[in-house]
């Protein structure tokens, strides 16, 4: 594997310059410019190209899908190179430093036994591909994995195992393989809610400083600081929610002083502040209820004064909310809402300088963000899909 | 006496972090991290929350002869090594009986026969431990004529982890969560919690003496035709004779091996004893017997039994028998408990197992495959051992109140392969996953099950002869459990007395 391009962690964040406006024509069509829609009228901004790894997973149980790439310039996606074919792929994660993309394949079973795995591959920005470098299985009873964290230093994979209760961690090598043997960290606990019989880890957030990781379990209505001394993980500290809470998603503010907490069985946004020396976990505040029928994912801007949240409204839409985050404590503040509709149960929201994406069952959607304001604008979805989706995005 | 913790610095570590089969751990990084001495409940206890606390994953070991991964493959967790907590006794009372998890069948004998006179009607290799061999059913020579031992098995007591990750000490019987003692008793060890003991109400009486005898018939003059007769001859009286209740004292193994050697041969070894403890009148052993007259017997070789008080043997003299009728078979008549103990089992080697239930007779497919495979000259190593079944096994209200599911079979068989060098563990392992396959690939066989001992001619396998190669048929349940509802209700158990999964294998229940 080999690459000439200066991999950035800012350039991962990156993507779609701002949306031009893009009339569907047969001319794009033959072109081989697939699912392009009328793009919304938003501020023209320089173009830059991206390349968008998205993960397809049947929703049918039959666990088939496959990962393909888009070319993504401005608002104009276009598949490039040939899908890869693999099992129910989530949570792709990009390597801080390297074209190596990590991918969650979301089953109970690997080989016979009783557990998911994961995989690496080696992205290719020239010639538009993945190169599968390795596939490991995660130790038994961690089924179900569905989200990646990689540390800072690239060193570290975590694994959240939704069904078995348990974190795995995976060593990287300097190429960015993964290293067989996970180390799994497994978790007791469960809620009220019949979904929360057993722990069920959910999201994580790597620290910065790369010593620490944040994670939440759903099924425990708990929030973990995970610290990795000499290569065993240990839980440092932990918060507890309110029973039946369910805490899922995660941000991490830009300064590193507070986790903001979505809980979905009980929709609210929560802020859990962070020691600053320690990396602790402090006792969760209580920031926003929600009259939501679920909470889903959020994303904090750069400036870290804008907090973005995709939820499923009461009537069953995918509702994008924009918050006003103060700097220290005090209440969120709803600035602005828009309905995404051809979004269900969105599971991955990117903040990209004046944009949002919003991926789910249904595809992606693209919102223009007006960031003085705090508004956003129309959805437009980029790409239709029946399937579940998760998305990386990395500039090229 | 703190617990004892041993981990990779120490150098017991290398010896303990496996048990029997030295194939496991397979590679360094699947070893545990550490294995923790517990010599009682207590320690059981305290071991198991704080592991549990550490995040860590938990496995059991009583005598250390898992026939696969399920206890030493378990990277960075912590083995439970209940081999000290090994007691048996009973309560002041008299009843029930106890014994803890650690006990090796061995003691067991011992302690129950000279204490009160009874056994348990378990296995034959007696440095296997109690724990894990009670947990999957247990049997042996006396099972045809007393049972299963889980079906004694009136209670246990148990460390569960509830969904908070507390440990829990459980008295389980009856009358006190009767859900998890069906389950235990039979669904094999590593599946829901640390048994700490098992108990019993009452035992049979152990027997006072037994006869033993055995023949051989070479492979020389073996061909594929006597070889089908024999083995369906063997069978035939399983599925006839052998269910009448004054047979139930016989207990037969017909051990096959390869026939690429010149002096191999196909040995036949009998235990006998009528319900009365007592091997005074033989005439079942000889009718057996006698069926096999044309069949070229030879007389086997048989090593003079130990004698545990370091007195002469009280074997009667077999020449006297010998001399009276003229069979091809010696007839010893020793006491039970010395014939009981001079098994111990082999050494640590790397071996790989399987097994399977069956409720009628050899077919000639069967008996051909058979044949063929075991003139390969990759047989070396490989053992069939095909008991003699049923009898008061095969009692169908076990099956629902015990975890075993197969109540009616008349044999089983336990296909086991050794070897030394791990250079030939592919070899090895490949040999075996081809010889069983054929063996059960055929018309005897529903399409659907091809390969595997299912169908109206089989009750599938027995986990305590645990065979992860099953894992590739998605029936694999039904294959160990029975295909009714024992195995929904064996989740069920698992779901409500470990929610997070704490007790698990590759092969375990899943929730």
């Amino acid at each position: 594997m080999s690459s000439h391009l200066p991999w950035t962690r800012r350039g991962f964040l990156s993507a779609l310059g701002a949306a031009g406006v893009v009339a569907t024509s047969p001319q794009l069509r033959a072109a081989g410019y697939t699912e392009i829609v009328d793009a919304v009228a938003g501020r023209p901004g320089a173009d830059r190209r991206s390349l968008v790894l998205v993960g397809r997973s049947k929703t049918d149980g039959s666990g088939s899908g496959c990962i393909e790439i888009y070319d993504a310039e401005g608002s104009l996606w276009k598949a490039v190179g040939t899908p890869v074919t693999t099992e129910s792929p989530r949570g792709l994660t990009l390597h801080p430093n390297l074209p190596v993309l990590y991918v969650a394949h979301r089953e109970a079973i690997h080989r016979h036994l009783p557990r998911g795995s994961v995989s690496a591959f080696v992205i290719d920005p020239r010639l538009r591909t993945l190169v599968q470098i390795s596939r490991e299985p995660l130790a038994l009873s961690a089924t179900y994995p569905e989200h990646l964290s990689v540390a800072p230093d690239g060193r570290t994979l975590l694994v959240s195992a939704t069904g078995g209760g348990a974190y795995n961690f995976f060593a990287l090598a300097v190429h960015g393989a993964l290293l067989p043997g996970p180390y799994a960290l497994k978790q007791t606990g469960s809620g009220p809610h019949p979904l929360q019989a057993s722990s069920r880890p959910h999201a994580s957030v790597m620290h910065p400083g790369g010593s620490f990781v944040y994670s939440s379990d759903f099924g425990a209505d708990r929030i973990h600081q995970i610290a990795v001394a000499g290569g065993v993980p240990v839980v440092a500290s932990r918060v507890s929610f309110t029973p039946g809470s369910g805490p899922s998603y995660l941000a991490l503010d830009p300064s590193s002083s507070r986790l903001i907490v979505s809980s979905v069985l009980k929709p609210a946004l929560s802020a859990v502040p962070i020691d600053a020396v320690t990396g602790h976990l402090q006792q969760a505040v209580h920031m926003y209820s929600l009259n939501l029928e679920a909470a889903g994912p959020l994303a904090i801007s750069c400036s870290g004064d804008r907090l973005y949240l995709a939820a499923t409204g009461p009537t069953g839409q995918t509702r994008v909310s924009v918050f006003h985050l103060p700097p220290t404590s005090g209440r969120l503040r709803l600035l602005h809402q828009a309905v995404v509709s051809s979004i269900r149960h969105p599971e991955q929201l990117l903040v990209l300088e004046d944009q949002l994406l919003v991926s789910g069952v249904g595809g992606v959607a693209r919102l223009p963000l007006d960031t003085g304001r705090g508004l956003v604008g129309e959805s437009v979805p980029v790409l239709h899909s029946s399937d579940s989706v998760s998305l990386a995005l990395c500039a090229l | 006496m703190p617990v004892v913790t041993i981990d990779r610095r120490d150098p017991r570590f290398e010896t303990l972090k496996r048990g029997n089969n030295l194939r496991f751990p397979a590679t360094g990084s699947e070893a545990a991290g550490r294995i923790v001495i517990c010599s009682n409940a207590e320690e059981s206890a305290a071991a198991l929350q704080q592991v549990v606390s550490s995040g860590l994953r938990p496995t059991i070991r009583s005598g250390g002869h898992c026939y696969e991964d399920f206890v030493s493959n378990n990277p960075n967790g912590a083995i439970l090594d209940l081999s000290m907590h090994n007691h048996v006794d009973a309560e002041p009372s008299g009843r029930p009986y106890r014994i803890a998890p650690g006990a090796v069948l061995g003691d067991v004998y011992q302690s129950l026969y000279k204490r009160y006179g009874v056994s348990i009607p378990a296995g034959t290799c007696y440095r296997v431990g109690a724990g894990g061999h009670i947990s999957g059913g247990g049997y042996g020579l006396l099972s045809r004529l007393n049972g299963l031992t889980v079906d004694w098995v009136t209670g246990i007591d148990i460390l569960t982890v509830d969904s908070g990750g507390r440990v829990i000490a459980r008295r389980v019987d009856e009358q006190h969560d009767p859900d998890l003692l069906r389950a235990c008793r039979g669904a094999g060890g590593g599946n829901f919690g640390v048994i700490t003991s098992f108990r019993f109400d009452q035992l049979p009486l152990a027997p006072r003496e037994v006869a033993q005898a055995s023949l051989s018939f070479p492979w020389a003059s073996m061909t594929q035709e006597n070889f089908t007769k024999l083995l369906t001859s063997y069978g035939e009286f399983w599925e006839g004779r052998g269910q009448d209740r004054d047979t139930w004292g016989l207990s037969v193994v017909l051990v096959v091996g390869p026939r690429a050697t010149p002096t191999g041969r196909i040995n036949m070894d009998a235990q006998f004893c009528t319900p009365d403890g007592t091997a005074s009148d033989l005439s079942v052993l000889h009718e057996f017997f006698r069926r096999f007259e044309d069949f070229d017997p030879h007389l086997a070789p048989r090593p003079r039994p130990k004698n545990t008080a370091n007195q002469p043997s009280d074997a009667r003299d077999s020449d006297a028998v010998a001399s009276s009728v003229q069979t091809p078979y010696h007839v010893s008549r020793i006491p039970w408990l010395d014939a009981t103990l001079a098994d111990g089992g082999g050494p640590p080697t790397r071996a790989k197992y399987k097994s399977t239930y069956m409720k009628q007779t050899f077919t000639s497919s069967e008996c051909a495959a058979l044949f063929r495979g075991l003139a390969s000259p990759e047989a070396h190593g490989f053992v069939l051992a095909i008991d003699g079944y049923g009898g008061a096994i095969n009692s169908a209200g076990r099956a629902h109140d015990t975890a075993i599911a197969q109540r009616s079979s008349i044999m089983k068989l336990q296909w086991q392969c050794y070897w030394q060098v791990q250079a030939q563990d592919v070899g090895h392992l490949k040999y075996m996953d081809d010889l069983y396959t054929a063996v059960y690939t055929g018309s005897h066989v529903p399409s659907a099950y091809q390969g595997t001992p299912f169908g109206p001619r089989y009750e599938g396998c027995y986990m305590n002869y645990a065979d992860a190669d099953m894992l590739r048929y998605k029936y694999w349940p039904q294959l160990f459990f029975g295909p009714g509802d024992l195995y929904p209700f064996l989740q069920r158990v698992k779901q409500q007395y470990d929610p997070n999964n704490i007790f698990h294998s590759s092969m375990s229940v899943r929730a």
